[in-house]
This record gives structure tokens, C-alpha cells and sequence, in this order.
């Protein structure tokens, strides 16, 4: 038959006047069928030929075998599916609403022990592929399709582990999970797994490594990060001092206090002064340590060559070595700081670097008044309690405008604690108080991330306090409805995951 | 009796992903003055921006709308929000009894349901006009064997110049002779030439593509210059495939076939301003196909009584023609029910068989349907395709937006999939896996 269609379309692609077609009969019924045609009018007899060679493929055409092979099937499942209602809420969020709730849904369903309908995994792993963070939960709610479909596209490749959980030969994400979970439980097997590939592994891989000694970090680890501070590349050799430099009693730290020690001394007196004398040069010692040669612009203020020198010092030095060396508290040692013209900046950014590095809450809240340099991103390394209670501390006992205090709350990106929540919806009303014929924007800001942040049992709470007769309602009143529609949502979608 | 909905259900009654984003809004407690349901009917009040609260009453039965709110989408926002809380949380709409308003709604639905039955009636045994009504049809036989006469020579002409040479031509070259089609009164000649004009810029294969097309126009326009000499159920598809339009108040009066069926899916497809809705059934005892059509132009509302993944016990009447496949519901039981697994072909090959009787009597068959019971996708997205026990494949047409949503469903397993065929490419419109309905593209 295909000789036939040949024949036929090799006469109406260059047409009959070119090429005449004459129809030739055949065996089988097409064939009778064409050779019944009337040769004379050639164009006819093509298009007659046309009509019956398409019904006989059209009405012929046999399936064919498929060429590829079967996939491996997937693993069966060990988690329960969400239910339909919770299934509904993750479409509502792919669909475009709500969607700041995601790794609420996420967090809560994993919690639950409950993982997402396979129909909803494409998306989720999608999002996954463009959005790092949210990797780690959106890991916890694929299950196994999840993982299966990991396997099959490259796009979503970090959640294919879990089958290979061999040191040598999984992939870097599977092996940082690894690590991190065996720090936590044998932080000495964590370290001899580590060594046993330390010297062929790559170096942004022995950069993340040495983060997650964070967990379990102790003397122990102390031997490794040293050999580090020789490693060939810079950025290893940074990780591995700040990490000695979190170590207490370290020897990288014993060398650290003594030089930032020796270059600053505060006086005597009910106003000590604070001088400070910069290293005149960097040694091949102090450059082992972590300490670059490089400028620093950070906000506020630049730092040539020294002052950049002494600044690293003093950020990898722990901050409470100055409090017992000096006997003063951190808010003491920063006003002094503050009455020097020359070393204000210098050590303020130090020591608040030095705080962030070393997880000092002291020093935090008190880098956090109003004209020193910390802000809420710099609490952004410490639990979530812990910050809201820096917070609360900060805002009951500084002097700072209502926009300010508003500010307060947006770098706290996880649910707030009731008492912060409070304090929060306060702020807010006395917002709606103010007369102002201009909409504040970056208040707004505050007011929009209050829906995904406040605890979602707190909405009645909500409702009474931001209530339609204040009067700054009507500027405000489609973001207060839109804050309490998300509190709802989120009321409802963590109600469902828990049943 | 009442019919119980689930979220699933109504999500699948949202006319796009706007109206259903709107209604999530809508979907609590908060934003409605009044709700409330009994056994047939739900009904609430919701406040807008306007002075009176909007009021929407449902009838959940089909299920039907009714909203006083200016929206022109069907079903509104207002009737999907009153709708899906009530699927979600059946006990935050309290049960009572029907204010003055929705008893009045119901009444008057009534009453129009039982006028269109009584038209209905009263046209079949009035004796419409015969006389006009066949001097019309003659008129308009005489138009169309014109038409075709002019059509036959412009295919001629194409063969003689030859494919390549229409390649090279411009969308003109095609349009006009639809044009001319379609003023003709055959407006199925019409869109088949629009169709084809744009093959020969579709890549690999267009040549055999646009050969069998061609080869079907002419049959086409051929069969109908013989129309007498054929059988009446041929003549039904040739007026069809030429786009005689057919009244379906007409086709009503004929007697249906009486099944369980089984709404297997629906896929909507958009030209230009007009809107088709393709549902298609399945009878459970006769094992017979349905395609049932619905139209609507521009936002106007589209039907959403025949819900994938239902079925309900019905008379269904088959439009006239050689491989019967087009329905229209003629009576229906008051009573819907969530359907339990997709009955349809147990291989591939018996799909195939199915398809290649219906176009061996009925060459101009657009789409068929092929529910297979147990397939299995595999390939990646741009070459996806389904794969039976017997080891047997199908393509799945490039269209296709969801192959990852299916892969995901399968597991590498065997799943149950109602599909449009077209000949060429398969076009999935629901899986059943795991014991429930997903609803695909």
C-alpha cells in the first residue's frame, strides 16, 4: 500500500500537470476500489486515489510497540495522602493564592506524617528546583513518587536521594543531610566519615562540611579545622577560623584574643575612654588565622587596609572576652565606644560581628538601640524564641518611631510567639490611629506579612482589635481583611492537616 | 434525596482558575450574611460592594445557579464559594427551611421546565409547516451543491499545480475558498480548509498530512453530490461533516437508549469567541460512547450538569449517522452518584478496533474517545506515550500540558485513562488511580 501512496503523492506534490497520475489497481480491496477510478480525468483520479488511501490508513493504522522500556515502578508508599481538603488548599496555593503559606503547609503536613497527592508533585518538586530553601521541606512531604520522579528528571535531581546512601558515591545533598543528622546523634562519626574523602572532595563541598561541625562542635574537632586553616583554598581556610573561633578555649581563639586584645585598652574613670592602636602588619600567622587582606565597606562606614585588619580581629575574638576583661557590660563597653570620634564605627561593626558569629544575645540586644548598627537581620542566626524575646526586650525599652518599630517585626520570618503577636497588633493599631493623607508603603509592608506571621488561633483575637469603627480603617481596610483571610486560611489548612 | 458533593466536584465546575481563585475568597462563613440548605437546595446571601447583599441559590440536583450579582461568568463566584464551603464543611451551612426568595427561584424553574417540556411536546405533534420548511431545505441543497461544484474544481486545480506549489501560498489562498464554503451554507467545508491551511508550515510529515485531508474533503463533497444514492444514516453524517445544523429539540423526540452512564470526563476547547464542551459517557450496560456538546459564546455559561467521575441513570438520544456518537440527555434520574472506576477498553488494540469501525462508517469522525482501563505512561513530556499489558502503544498528543501530572499518577504502574482520539494523538482527560478521579488538561 505504500507503494500506492508513493505513487500518489509523488504526482500531487509537483502536481498532475507535471507528473500524470494514473491510477493503478491493486490486490487487496483498496486496490480494486482504485483501479475502478476513471483514468481518463487525471486530477479526479488523484483526489478519488487520495480519499481511499486515507480511510485505509486511517481506518487500518494498528498500534504500534512501544520502543522505550517500562520504567521501574515506584516504591510503595509508607505515608498517608493528605486529605482531598488538604490536597485543596496546595492547589490553591499553585493557583496563585496564599501562597507565603506554602512552607507553613509544608512544615505542618511533614509534622503530620502525611505527604502530598502525586498530582500536586510536579509542581511542588518545580518550585523545589527554583527555590533552594524550600527543598528541605518540600523534601519531607513527596514521599516516595516523589523521590521516584527525582530519579527521572534532572530539573528535579536534590529529591532523588535516599537510595544511595553511600559516602563515596551520593550526591552532595544527600551526604549534607547525612552529615548534618549524624553530627547531631555521633558528631566524632560525623567527623571520621568526613576524613575518610576529606582530600578529594571539592572545595565548595569542604566549605559545607565544616558548617556543619556547628552542631556537636568541640575540642575533638579542633585538629581537622587546624590542618584547614592550611587548606589551598581562602574560603575554606575563613570557614575552618570562624568555626575554631566559636570554639571556646581554641588555640586559633587564644591567638585571636591576644591580638585584638593587645590593640584595644579602655581607661580608667566614670567615663572610660576606649583607645585603640591598629596593627601596623599582617603576619603570616594572623593571615593563617582567617584575617584577609581587604577594604571593608559595610553600612555606615568604610575601612582601609588596618582598620579592616583589626576589624576582622576583633569579629572572630568572643565578644564576652571584653566584658570579663574589662568588667563592663556590653551596653558600657558601647558607650564608650560611642564617645571616641576615630574607633565608634570600627567597633561597632566588630563586636557586632562578633556577636552574630558567636550567637551573643547580650551584646545583640544591645547593638539593637537605636544608633547602633545591629538590626533584625543580625538575630537572624538564633532560634526563633530567642529572637522574639530580643525583640520584645528591644521594643519595650528603646525610644524608636512607630515606622521603626513597625520594622522590628518583618525580619522575623517564622510565627511569632504570642506575647510578640500582641505587641505586634498594638503597633498596628496605633497606626490605624494616626491622620495621615498619605498611604504609608513601608508600613503596609509590615501590615501584609502580619497575616502569614501571627498565630493562626489568633484571628477572633484579630478581628476585635482591628476592628471598622477606628478610624484609620478605610486606607487600611482591604490589607487588615486581607490579614485576617489569611489568618483564616492558615487556621483552616493547619486544622486540616491535623486531623 | 440529596446529592452529596465533594470539593473535587465543584473545583471542576470553576469556568478558569480566576473564578476559582475568587471563590476560595468567598469560601467562609465571614463573608456571607445568611446561608443555608435543605435536602434540594442551598442558598445564601453574600455581602458585595454593593448596598444589598448578592443572593445565590443553588439546586443540587444538576447542579444549577442563580446569582443577582452582574457577573457574567457561570457559575459565579459567589454561587462556587457558597458551593464549596458546603462541600468542604456540609455542617457550617445550616439546615432550615427555604426563604420566600429561593422558594420563588425554585417555582419559577419549575414552571419554566415544565413550559420547554410542554413546547417540546407540542412541537412534535404540531405539524410544523412542511411545505416552508422543505422549501428551505431545498433551497439551501441547491446552495451547498454549488458550493461544492466550485470546491470540487478548486481541488482539482491544487493537484494540478501540485502541494508544493500551495505551500508556497499565502493564508489567502485558503481562506477564500473557505469563505466561499461557508457562504455556500457548508461551513464544515469551510473549517476543514481553514484546518488545512495551516499544515503545510507544520513540519515533518505535512505532505501526507495535507494528501489525507485532501482526500477527505472530497469524499466529503463527493458522497453529498451522491447523497440520494446512499444510506439515510450516511446522508445524516455527510449533512454533519458539511455543518447542517441539526435541532436538538428535535432530536429529543426521538426515542433514547436507557443506560446507567458514567461522565468519564470533558475537555473545553476555544475558537475565537465560541466555546465547545466535549463531555463523553459511557453506558454501563450497553457499553456504548456518548459525546455529549454544549456550546457558548463569548462568557456566556457553559453546562455543567454532566460532571467527570458521576453517574446517573438516563435516556440518552444519539444524533443520526452511521457510527452513532453524538447525545443529547433526554430524561435523567434525580439522583447523582460518585462513580466507582472508569468502565472502558481492556487493551489498546480493542480501543483501536472500536475507533476503526466507527471511522471505516464515519470517515469525517472528528474525535473519539478511547477509555482504557489499564495504561501505563512512559517517555518524558515530549515523547510521552501509554503503553497496555499487551504491550501496545499510543502517543499522547503534543498538547498535552499535564505528562509530568500523569507520570506522577502512575508510578510506573498500570492506571485507568479517559483520553480524546483523533487518530494521531491521544489527549488524556481523566485518571482513575488508587480508587479516585483526577482531572487532567
Amino acid at each position: 500500500m505504500t507503494n500506492l501512496n508513493d505513487s500518489i503523492l509523488s504526482s500531487a506534490l509537483i502536481g498532475t500537470e507535471r507528473r500524470p497520475f494514473t491510477p493503478q489497481p491493486g490486490d487487496d480491496a483498496a486496490g480494486a476500489l482504485i483501479g475502478g477510478l476513471d483514468s481518463s480525468d487525471g486530477e479526479r483520479a488523484l483526489l478519488g486515489a487520495a480519499a481511499i488511501a486515507a480511510q485505509y490508513q486511517r481506518a487500518g493504522s494498528l498500534p504500534g510497540k512501544s520502543a522505550k522500556k517500562l520504567p521501574e515502578p515506584a516504591p510503595d508508599e509508607t505515608l498517608p495522602r493528605v486529605s482531598p481538603a488538604s490536597a485543596q488548599h496546595l492547589m490553591t496555593m499553585h493557583n496563585g493564592r496564599y501562597t507565603g503559606v506554602l512552607l507553613e503547609w509544608l512544615e505542618a503536613a511533614a509534622g503530620a506524617g502525611k505527604r502530598a497527592p502525586e498530582e500536586s508533585l510536579p509542581a511542588l518538586l518545580g518550585i523545589g528546583a527554583k527555590n533552594a530553601t524550600l527543598r528541605g521541606p518540600i523534601a519531607s512531604v513527596i514521599g516516595e513518587r516523589g523521590r521516584w520522579l527525582g530519579g527521572l528528571n534532572k530539573a528535579w535531581s536534590y529529591a532523588a536521594g535516599g537510595e544511595d546512601d553511600d559516602w563515596q558515591t551520593a550526591g552532595t545533598e544527600t551526604r549534607l543531610a547525612l552529615l548534618r543528622a549524624l553530627r547531631a546523634s555521633d558528631p566524632e562519626a560525623a567527623r571520621g566519615l568526613v576524613e575518610t574523602t576529606w582530600d578529594s572532595e571539592r572545595a565548595e563541598d569542604r566549605v559545607e562540611f565544616i558548617t556543619c561541625f556547628a552542631t556537636g562542635l568541640s575540642a575533638n574537632d579542633e585538629p581537622l579545622l587546624e590542618r584547614c586553616l592550611d587548606d589551598r583554598s581562602s574560603k575554606v581556610r575563613l570557614a575552618a577560623a570562624q568555626m575554631l573561633a566559636r570554639l571556646p578555649g581554641s588555640q586559633l581563639s587564644e591567638r585571636m584574643i591576644a591580638r585584638a586584645g593587645a590593640a584595644v585598652v579602655l581607661g580608667k574613670g566614670a567615663r572610660p575612654q576606649i583607645s585603640v592602636t591598629l596593627p601596623e602588619m599582617l603576619d603570616e600567622a594572623t593571615r593563617r588565622d582567617g584575617i584577609e587582606d581587604v577594604t571593608l565597606s559595610l553600612s555606615g562606614a568604610s575601612f582601609g587596609e588596618k582598620s579592616a585588619w583589626l576589624l576582622q580581629m576583633i569579629s572572630l575574638t568572643p565578644p564576652e572576652y571584653w566584658c570579663e576583661r574589662f568588667g563592663k557590660s556590653p551596653q558600657d563597653l558601647l558607650a564608650s565606644a560611642a564617645r571616641t570620634d576615630e574607633w565608634a564605627m570600627l567597633l561597632m561593626h566588630g563586636w557586632h560581628r562578633a556577636a552574630r558569629l558567636h550567637g551573643a544575645t547580650d551584646w545583640l540586644m544591645a547593638l539593637m538601640s537605636p544608633g547602633y548598627v545591629a538590626s533584625p537581620e543580625s538575630l537572624s542566626d538564633l532560634p526563633p524564641a530567642v529572637q522574639d524575646q530580643i525583640i520584645l526586650a528591644v521594643y519595650d525599652t528603646s525610644k524608636f518611631e512607630l515606622a521603626d518599630r513597625l520594622h522590628l517585626f518583618e525580619k522575623l520570618d517564622h510565627v511569632w510567639s504570642r506575647p510578640l503577636a500582641e505587641k505586634s497588633i498594638k503597633t498596628i493599631q496605633e497606626l490605624l490611629k494616626i491622620k495621615q493623607d498619605k498611604r504609608d508603603w513601608s508600613s503596609m509592608r509590615t501590615l501584609e506579612l502580619a497575616g502569614y506571621r501571627l498565630p493562626p488561633d489568633m484571628v477572633e483575637y484579630v478581628q476585635l482589635q482591628l476592628r471598622p469603627d477606628d478610624e484609620g480603617w478605610e486606607r487600611y481596610a482591604g490589607t487588615i481583611r486581607g490579614i485576617i483571610d489569611t489568618m483564616e486560611f492558615r487556621k483552616e489548612m493547619l486544622e486540616e492537616l491535623s486531623k | 434525596m440529596s446529592t452529596h458533593w465533594s470539593p473535587e466536584q465543584v473545583t471542576a465546575l470553576a469556568p478558569d482558575p480566576a473564578s476559582l481563585k475568587a471563590a476560595e475568597g468567598l469560601a467562609s462563613p465571614r463573608k456571607w450574611v445568611s446561608m443555608g440548605q435543605d435536602a434540594q437546595t442551598a442558598w445564601g446571601e453574600c455581602q458585595g460592594s454593593g448596598s444589598k447583599p448578592y443572593q445565590v441559590i443553588i439546586d443540587l440536583g444538576e447542579p444549577a445557579f442563580h446569582c443577582t450579582c452582574p457577573s457574567r461568568k457561570f457559575p459565579c463566584k459567589h454561587g462556587l464559594g457558597l458551593f464549596l464551603q458546603l462541600a468542604r464543611k456540609p455542617d457550617s451551612v445550616a439546615a432550615g427551611s427555604a426563604p420566600g426568595w429561593v422558594g420563588e427561584w425554585i417555582a419559577k424553574r419549575a414552571e419554566r421546565a415544565e413550559k420547554a417540556e410542554a413546547k417540546a411536546a407540542s412541537q412534535a405533534e404540531k405539524a410544523v409547516d412542511p411545505a416552508a420548511q422543505a422549501k428551505r431545505a431545498e433551497q439551501r441543497h441547491k446552495k451547498i451543491m454549488n458550493g461544492l461544484a466550485e470546491l470540487d474544481l478548486w481541488l482539482t486545480d491544487l493537484v494540478r499545480r501540485g502541494l508544493l506549489a500551495a505551500q508556497g501560498q499565502g493564508y489567502g489562498y485558503w481562506d477564500g475558498i473557505a469563505a466561499r464554503m461557508v457562504d455556500a451554507q457548508a461551513p464544515g467545508a469551510g473549517r476543514m480548509l481553514r484546518e488545512m491551511a495551516g499544515i503545510p508550515a507544520s513540519g515533518e510529515g505535512w505532505q501526507e498530512r495535507l494528501l489525507e485531508r485532501i482526500g477527505l474533503l472530497y469524499l466529503l463533497s463527493q458522497g453529498y453530490q451522491r447523497l440520494d444514492a446512499l444510506p439515510e444514516a450516511t446522508q445524516a453524517d455527510l449533512r454533519t461533516g458539511l455543518g447542517w445544523p441539526v435541532k436538538q429539540e428535535e432530536i429529543l423526540t426521538l426515542p433514547g437508549l436507557n443506560d446507567r452512564w458514567v461522565v468519564l470526563g470533558r475537555r473545553i476547547v476555544v475558537d475565537e469567541k465560541l466555546k465547545t464542551q466535549r463531555s463523553w459517557l459511557v453506558g454501563q450496560a450497553s457499553g456504548n460512547l456518548a459525546l455529549v456538546l454544549d456550546f457558548a459564546f463569548g462568557s456566556a455559561p457553559i453546562d455543567t450538569s454532566l460532571i467527570p467521575g458521576t453517574e446517573f441513570d438516563g435516556e440518552l438520544v444519539y444524533y443520526p449517522g452511521a457510527a452513532p456518537l453524538r447525545a443529547a440527555v433526554k430524561t435523567r434520574g434525580s439522583e447523582t452518584r460518585t462513580a466507582i472506576g472508569l468502565p472502558g477498553f481492556p487493551s489498546i488494540a480493542a480501543g483501536i478496533e472500536s475507533y476503526a469501525a466507527a471511522i471505516s462508517a464515519n470517515p469525517w469522525l472528528e474525535t473519539y474517545a478511547l477509555p482504557l482501563t489499564g495504561v501505563t505512561p512512559v517517555g518524558g513530556p515530549s515523547s510521552l506515550h501509554v503503553v497496555d499489558t499487551a504491550g501496545d502503544a499510543l502517543p499522547v498528543a503534543a498538547g498535552f500540558q499535564n505528562g509530568w501530572e500523569l507520570i506522577a499518577l502512575s508510578g510506573g504502574r498500570p492506571l485507568a485513562l479517559a483520553c480524546e482520539w483523533d487518530g494521531a494523538g491521544l489527549m488524556p482527560v481523566s485518571a482513575w488511580v488508587d480508587g479516585r478521579l483526577v482531572i487532567l488538561g
